[in-house]
């Protein structure tokens, strides 16, 4: 637990031991971590090992002894499940390491992970004299406390302030106030409205959800009752009062849903227990044991029985103000001809669309994402109020629905005007059954919208990995340590023999494509960074590489950290979330991007692509007509280690035409009316089917407009409808729906600083033929190797060359 | 012209019920004036439609007159609300229906404890009424049955013990014995002659003249009105004689 870092990186901060801080009267049990090796045929495979007392009396529970016994020294080791089955070992057998050869005596269990990882276990200073167990870093090694007393909050801030990390199991059970764990001077993420947000969507789902559970259990019991009525009839004959025959019904609700609830519990809880028992039985730690919520189950089954008893009471209404003697005769309530139920339901109706549509004007009547956040709990519940109001409200209705919608129907056919009469005469069957339909569809509905704003959104910031039914494997494999400690550069895998051996292991393999992206971390050392030591070596990396979002297309946020306007191009679409991973950064050329896709690009991205420029999925990364990829030294979160601004300079990238399309009008029911400004936008149809443009209707809002669409241009564009109108979209500022890459490239290119173009840190550069242009590299700068070529299954291109800074 | 006095039980005065409205309107029971006496058995007879079951519900209180009033010891129905009506059928109405009208998940001896129940008697005590009852009826030995393990005649005869349980005054029959043998029959009329003779008022509508000779007057219904009343003869063939029925 930290409490005291501000994330940023210090290079004058200098660690404490963590052994000097452990406080007096604790016994310490180190546990180190190992790296190590064996072979396996011609292959060295890696697992971890764990140099810890595992069997001491102090870690009951944490470790346990499945098989076998405790060693006794020497070269006796007890071992994880999964590594006796991974390398077909036996107790007692010998086992080979990187670190030695050891005997396994027993298996032994560890509570928090599962039995399928590959562990051996040594006890102190069995292997601790080896050096190819790997580098000592700050992970690597942990101490066990125990002590007669619970770590303090106070300690872990005295051991944090000293640079060491303290986990307490007291403190996080309870945990110190939020202002003590924030850092001075540190900003607090406010995500107190998403999480409203969420809560506010589980909780109509939720509403909703119970409301169903009310209405089919309602459906049921009106059913129940009608069939019920003339014996409730013969109870009125005999005496009972109106709420005698409502408790008798109600008591149905009570006794059955008590039934219910109790079963469905016993079941639940039964089910999970046997889940997680043959999960624990199976070596998994997913499941961390049987931990039943008594809060949320009783919850839970309060609201179930509460539902039951909510829905018996509505026919228990009905039934006991029907006409006995009626219900005598011929065991069926004479349907009442008040009209009160629908008088009734009508008036829910509008209470409903008050409800909503004061939601709606709450949510909308102010701009500030702040005071939309506070005003959050109170829409949402007005929301949730309404909906669940609009649906019972038309259930009341469905009875008087039924009753219109089958008064004509004699041009019918015999079928369907029996099933619509006998519906409308039967309406204490049909209406049952139709809010049940209804309450499930509207469940249904609420669920599948909110599941598909969800998918929007994902899709919305998505990045690229593998398209369906594809995978990508990497052609670059970091080797183990070797026996002496020194690290050994990476593998090439040969392209051929990949997708040879993945279509062997597939069996379908349709094509596959060889891609490059820029190197991934691997053998970062840990600890502070040495400026001797340098970023990327050849066994090593330390860089990622992000795009960098230039300053004026930063999403604009409230004060309080929230997005400003969730609507702005700046805030959405692809990757402009986090930042995205170097598997999102790939070089290459058309055949590339087509794979990359899926589909065949735009006209726009191949011209880009030919002219050596770079295609981003968003134009939030542009900005003056170039992108900028900037490598981040991780040891350091710095972005460059020369102190250089990293960039890449240029490559004009092309917003394409389906962008433009998509990116028209933030409101579509708008786009169909010309020109009628709204919250400062003017959307104007230009083709139909084809695109809206539309432009902030105020100049101050110029900064949520991209920086090409302030750029005029009239001869870029390619709508063909667009061309009368070119002069006045020129005049205007605004280029228009669509423009040409040869525009941005073009303005890029010039704009480019002529002495530095290619600074990157640590002297290294991308030049690609494909995405990253290579003009002025060859001649400028000694192409040496790659930007490091770590391949990505898919397709190959090697890198053609690394540029070096000369100077 | 009614007469009230602390004898009179039941008395219906110018009860007129109409069902429907308009050009559909059927009028059950017109201006009718009956009235009961503790201790007197009345049978009304007519002919299919001619309102006696009609006139029975209203008595009961199961239904209310379109005009008209009733009164059960003295009360004026028209005044009570459904729950008050309801205090009253279980306290002083009991009635006895053709198709018994026994609730099937009771037992014999729950089912004619019920108006009791209901009123707010504990359990105990009303079982020990209700097996008064039907030792009453004499089916003491049928206590602990349910309905569908008893014949057409014990089960009526629950609904009679159901009927006459507590303090009832008032016992309205709804031709229970049209579903019974002659002989079944016979022992339920006995039951509610004894009944009225311990002091209750009896109204009895049936079809059968040979059940309508057990009463001490005999009303006759024809259109919803009452065309003649009659006093006991023993003879039953002379009630249809005089009724012209």
């Amino acid at each position: 637990m930290v409490a005291s870092s501000t994330g940023r990186y210090d290079p004058g901060f200098r660690p404490t031991d963590p052994l000097d801080l452990v406080p007096a009267g604790y016994e310490v049990l180190p546990q180190r971590m190992l790296t190590l090796t064996t072979g396996v045929g011609e292959a060295l495979v890696s697992f971890q090992g764990r140099e810890v007392d595992a069997l001491n009396p102090a870690f009951a529970g944490k470790f346990s002894l499945l098989d076998g016994r405790a060693p006794r020294g020497g070269a006796e080791v007890v071992v994880s499940p999964g590594l006796m089955e991974r390398f077909h070992l036996r107790l007692g057998g010998e086992f080979t390491t990187s670190a030695g050869t050891f005997v396994p005596v027993g298996t032994i269990r560890d509570a928090g992970a599962a039995d399928s990882n590959s562990f051996v276990y040594f006890t102190a200073g069995q292997a601790a004299a080896d050096p190819a167990t790997g580098p000592l870093t700050r992970q690597s090694v942990s101490y066990y406390l125990v002590g007669p007393e619970p770590v303090s909050w106070q300690q872990i801030r005295e051991a944090n302030a000293k640079g060491v990390g303290v986990l307490s199991r007291s403190v996080v059970l309870n945990p110190p106030p939020l202002e003590q764990r924030l850092v001075a001077g540190s900003q607090p993420r406010d995500d107190s409205s998403a999480a409203v947000a969420v809560y506010a969507t589980f909780g109509l789902v939720g509403a909703l959800a119970l409301l169903e559970v009310g209405l089919l259990a309602g459906a049921a019991f009106a059913v129940g009752a009608k069939r019920q009525v003339r014996e409730l009839a013969l109870l009125v004959s005999a005496g009972a009062e109106s709420s005698t025959i409502g408790a008798v019904v109600t008591a149905g609700g009570l006794w059955l849903g008590c039934i219910a609830v109790a079963l469905g519990a016993a079941v639940g809880l039964g089910a999970a227990a046997a889940v997680v028992l043959v999960v624990r039985m199976a070596g998994s730690v997913r499941l961390a044991g049987l931990h039943p919520d008594v809060l949320l189950t009783s919850a839970a089954m309060g609201m179930g029985l509460a539902a039951c008893v909510l829905a018996a009471m509505v026919p228990a209404r009905q039934v006991s103000r029907q006409a006995v003697l009626g219900a005598l005769k011929s065991g069926r309530a004479p349907a009442s001809k008040t009209p009160r139920t629908t008088l009734a339901g009508a008036a829910t109706l509008a209470a409903a669309a008050g409800l909503l549509a004061a939601g709606w004007l709450l949510a909308t009547s102010t701009t500030d994402p702040d005071r939309r956040a506070e005003q959050l709990p109170l829409v949402a519940t007005l929301l949730i109020v309404g909906a669940v109001l609009a649906v019972t409200g038309l259930v009341m209705l469905t009875g008087w629905t039924i009753l219109r919608l089958t008064s004509r129907t004699q041009w019918l056919s015999l079928s369907l005007r029996m099933a619509a009469r006998d519906s409308a005469r039967n309406r204490g069957r049909s209406v049952p059954a139709v809010a049940a339909v209804l309450a499930a569809a509207t469940l249904a509905s609420a669920a599948l919208v909110l599941a598909a704003s969800q998918e929007a959104g994902l899709r919305a910031s998505h990045y690229w990995t593998a398209l369906e039914n594809q995978a990508y494997l990497p052609l670059t494999v970091d080797q183990p340590l070797a026996a002496d400690g020194s690290r050994r550069p990476p593998v090439q895998v040969e392209e051929q023999v990949l997708s040879s051996a993945l279509a062997d292991a597939l069996g379908t393999v349709e094509w596959t494509h060889t891609i490059t992206a820029p190197e991934s971390l691997h053998n970062c050392a840990e600890g502070p960074a040495d400026p001797a030591v340098p970023a990327r070596t050849p066994t090593s990396n330390c860089l990622t590489y992000v795009l960098a979002k230039p300053a004026a297309n930063q999403c604009p946020r409230t004060p309080q950290g929230r997005m400003a306007d969730p609507g702005d191009w700046r805030c959405r679409g692809s990757q402009v979330g986090d930042q995205p991973s170097d598997r999102a950064i790939l070089v290459g050329g058309a055949a590339d991007i087509r794979a990359v896709l899926g589909r065949e690009p735009s006209a726009e991205a191949l011209a880009v692509l030919a002219a050596g420029g770079m295609v981003v999925t968003n134009p939030v990364f542009i900005g003056d007509g170039a992108v900028v990829l900037q490598a981040q030294d991780v040891r350091t979160q710095m972005p460059s280690a020369s102190g250089a601004p990293a960039c890449m300079p240029r490559s004009g990238v092309t917003p394409s035409r389906r962008w433009c399309w998509n990116r028209p009008c933030p409101f579509p029911t708008m786009a169909l009316s010309r020109r009628r400004p709204r919250n400062g936008w003017r959307c104007t149809r230009r083709r139909p089917a084809c695109w809206y443009s539309c432009r902030p209707t105020r100049p101050s809002r110029s900064q949520t407009r991209h920086p090409l669409q302030r750029r005029p241009s009239s001869g870029n564009r390619i709508c063909p409808s667009g061309r009368n109108r070119a002069s006045r979209r020129a005049t205007s500022g605004w280029p228009g729906p669509s423009w040409r890459s040869a525009h941005s490239s073009r303005s890029a290119r010039q704009a480019l600083p002529p002495d530095c173009p290619w600074q990157t840190p640590a002297g290294t550069m991308p030049p690609s033929p494909g995405l990253v242009p290579r003009h002025g590299c060859a001649r400028r700068w000694p192409v040496r190797r790659p930007f490091s070529p770590a391949a990505w299954a898919l397709s190959w291109e090697p890198w053609p060359g690394q540029c070096l800074r000369s100077s | 012209m009614s007469v009230q006095g602390p004898q009179q039980v039941l008395e219906l005065a110018k009860v007129g019920r109409t069902f429907g409205e308009g050009a559909t309107a059927v009028a059950a029971l017109r201006d009718v004036d009956l009235t009961i006496s503790a201790g007197e058995f009345v049978a009304v007879m007519g002919p299919s439609g001619s309102g006696k079951s009609s006139l029975l519900a209203l008595a009961g209180g199961l239904d209310r007159p379109t005009s008209g009033a009733v009164f059960v010891e003295s009360t004026p129905l028209a005044g009570l609300g459904l729950n008050e009506l309801a205090r009253l059928r279980r306290r002083a109405v009991g009635y006895v229906f053709q198709d018994f009208n026994l609730v099937p998940t009771l037992t014999a001896a729950e089912n004619a404890a019920l108006p009791l129940e209901l009123d707010g008697t504990s359990a105990r005590k009303a079982h020990r009424q209700a097996a008064d009852a039907l030792r009453q009826v004499g089916i003491p030995e049928l206590a602990d049955r349910f309905v569908d393990q008893m014949s057409g005649g014990q089960q009526q005869r629950v609904a009679i013990a159901r009927a006459i349980v507590g303090k009832r005054r008032l016992i309205l029959a709804d031709e229970p014995t049209g579903a019974l043998d002659s002989t079944t029959g016979q022992g339920v009329m006995e039951v509610l002659r004894a009944r009225a003779d311990a002091g209750a008022a009896v109204m009895l509508v049936t079809h059968e003249a040979r059940h309508a000779a057990w009463a001490d007057r005999v009303v006759f219904l024809r259109d919803g009105r009452i065309i003649d009343q009659a006093a006991a003869m023993h003879d039953p063939t002379m009630l249809l004689t005089q009724a012209g029925l």
